[in-house]
């Protein structure tokens, strides 16, 4: 890479890793920008790999569906590690994950013992959401000139 | 490699020196003479003078304007380049996917298109009032320094300092001119106001003046004081504004401060620190120690780091001093070293060191790290750089000439230098 146009003309795709871990047989479905990586019942501990592009929003969703409180109220899924290019969402960044489910609980959590989907919609590229939720400071945007 | 030299300054900032030339960077001693605020717009020189900066900067040319920053970066100290592409979204560690999501990427592409030139004005300015200063400071220059300007016509360093006096901003018409300019462009993020001693500087409170009357008051006011006054007026000023990062100018608790930064008055020195550190507290501002280690200085500079570390403030050194050659760190011999980094490891002895680079130094919540990556920097640099014994010598000349004009004596602060000092003629 020895100029703007080499770093630019890269096909740069984000990589989503992580690491989910079943408690009792949750059925889970994962959906990251519209592409579903997995669907059906979790039976052990699963290392999920995905790329995707870097240029739009990331919508990172895990649904836990079919839960019968009354039968099997240990059923979760733990969302143990989640990283972005190496840079650690899961735990750091847990708190920025909404979580709709159907016992109205909203604290921060990757325990997902409730069905309903826990679901991260950074609304802008992620490397800029990232440096706005990370502490890294301005962001300026570039404003055209008017002095004349 | 083009993640090692890519700078986005080029495109958002620029400096006004303070004789009125212009200048590309505020990390950069570079500066235009013959593009200056009497005879070119603003405009002029950041869209057009600056288009061959930009277009080389594209290229991924290694420019020997910005080898301060290169040898910053060589010691893991945060450089000028990597704050300015942390201000546009990109970070070195995760260089090319952050800069295809850069907020200027658009911005970059123009200049790619059309041979360097822009249609911004620059929102990060560097505005050096002038050289008006209460204090000398041995590590300063007539440019930034008249009464060092004057001391050094006296004892004969310099023939007139007729050219360094001519300040700007002393220009009425000039002044109405900038703050013009300044009013009918985007609005800046940033701007950073230096002397001199910049609160005694007439044109600086004249600005904030002007700026407040503007209704302009978002724009973040960045300054750095010598400490040595406490100009009420002024302060009230500068509150008006909504952000302001105060950085005060300190090199050590010892008494060597007083030495260095002669003649200011420790006693003053010190009740004033602590008078902005208050005053930034209960108004919300973040404040900074501004330390340019020298040889005279970096034995007593653990000292400030453990004071900004309990006090919880930060930490901004200059670049590693390369001007005057003869008080860089490099004029040290190796026992002198050894002391000074067995000094810094002692402040950073059992406290926690994280290994990740902590680019945004105003984070508050991130601001020990941050005081311990600045110590670090200095351990590495006093380790690795080499020995410049022409320096020595030089050192040895300009505090003797200094002395004679000062009445004072280097071994009454620094008795541990006698032998390195006594083994270059002083």
């Amino acid at each position: 890479m020895k100029n703007f146009l080499e770093a630019t003309g890269i096909d740069h795709k984000i990589k989503i890793e992580m690491c989910l871990r079943p408690i009792g047989l949750p059925w889970a479905k994962i959906d990251i920008n519209g592409t579903t990586i997995m669907s059906g019942i979790m039976t052990e501990t699963t290392y999920l790999t995905h790329l995707t592009d870097a240029s739009v929003p990331l919508v990172l969703s895990i649904e836990l569906k079919h839960k019968q409180y009354s039968l099997d109220h240990e059923t979760a899924i733990v969302v143990d590690r989640l990283d972005v290019d190496s840079i650690s969402i899961v735990p750091e960044m847990t708190h920025r994950f909404c979580y709709e489910n159907d016992h109205s609980f909203t604290s921060p959590t990757s325990y997902l013992g409730f069905n309903g989907i826990w679901k991260l919609d950074t609304g802008d590229c992620f490397y800029r959401w990232w440096h706005r939720c990370s502490g890294q400071g301005w962001l300026l945007e570039p404003t055209p000139g008017f002095l004349d | 490699m083009f993640d090692r030299v890519f700078c986005s300054g080029p495109w958002l900032h620029m400096r006004i020196n303070p004789t009125g030339e212009f200048g590309p960077c505020r990390w950069s001693s570079h500066r235009d003479e013959q593009y200056n605020i009497k005879t070119h717009s603003v405009k002029e020189y950041f869209q057009k003078r600056m288009a061959p900066l930009r277009r080389s900067v594209l290229e991924g040319d290694r420019l020997e304007m910005c080898s301060q920053c290169y040898q910053m970066e060589e010691h893991d100290k945060v450089s000028g380049r990597q704050r300015q592409l942390l201000k546009t979204g990109i970070m070195t560690d995760h260089f090319v996917p952050s800069l295809q999501s850069s907020t200027f990427r658009s911005a970059f592409q123009y200049s790619q298109n059309n041979d360097g030139d822009t249609d911004l004005l620059p929102i990060d300015w560097q505005i050096d009032l002038g050289n008006y200063c209460n204090s000398a400071c041995v590590m300063c220059s007539p440019r930034y320094s008249s009464k060092l300007g004057a001391e050094f016509k006296k004892i004969g360093l310099i023939d007139d300092t007729a050219r360094w006096n001519s300040s700007w901003s002393d220009d009425d018409t000039l002044l109405e001119k900038f703050c013009h300019d300044l009013a009918s462009g985007p609005t800046p993020a940033y701007l950073h106001f230096l002397g001199g001693e910049t609160l005694i500087i007439p044109a600086f409170k004249k600005i904030l003046s002007e700026l407040a009357q503007a209704k302009m008051t978002s724009p973040t006011v960045g300054f750095t004081t010598n400490l040595t006054v406490w100009p009420q007026d002024t302060i009230d000023q500068l509150l008006k504004f909504d952000r302001l990062n105060i950085g005060l100018s300190i090199e050590s608790l010892h008494d060597i401060n007083h030495y260095v930064r002669w003649p200011g008055p420790q006693e003053i020195i010190l009740q004033n620190l602590e008078k902005w550190i208050d005053l930034a507290d209960r108004h919300g501002h973040p404040v900074q120690l501004r330390l340019t280690p020298s040889a005279l200085t970096i034995l007593h500079v653990a000292d400030l780091y453990q004071y900004a570390w309990d006090r919880n403030i930060g930490v901004e050194t200059c670049n590693f001093i390369t001007n005057p050659r003869c008080l860089g760190l490099k004029v040290l011999p190796h026992d002198l070293r050894s002391t000074a980094i067995s000094r810094l490891e002692k402040f950073l002895d059992g406290k926690i060191i994280e290994d990740r680079q902590i680019v945004n130094t105003r984070n508050p919540s991130m601001v020990n790290q941050q005081v311990i990556q600045d110590a670090r920097s200095y351990i590495n640099f006093l380790r690795s750089s080499e020995y410049d014994q022409e320096g020595a010598h030089e050192l040895v000349q300009y505090i003797r000439q200094l002395e004679r004009s000062r009445g004072n004596n280097i071994l009454d602060y620094l008795p541990e230098y006698e032998k390195f000092l006594r083994s270059h003629g002083y």
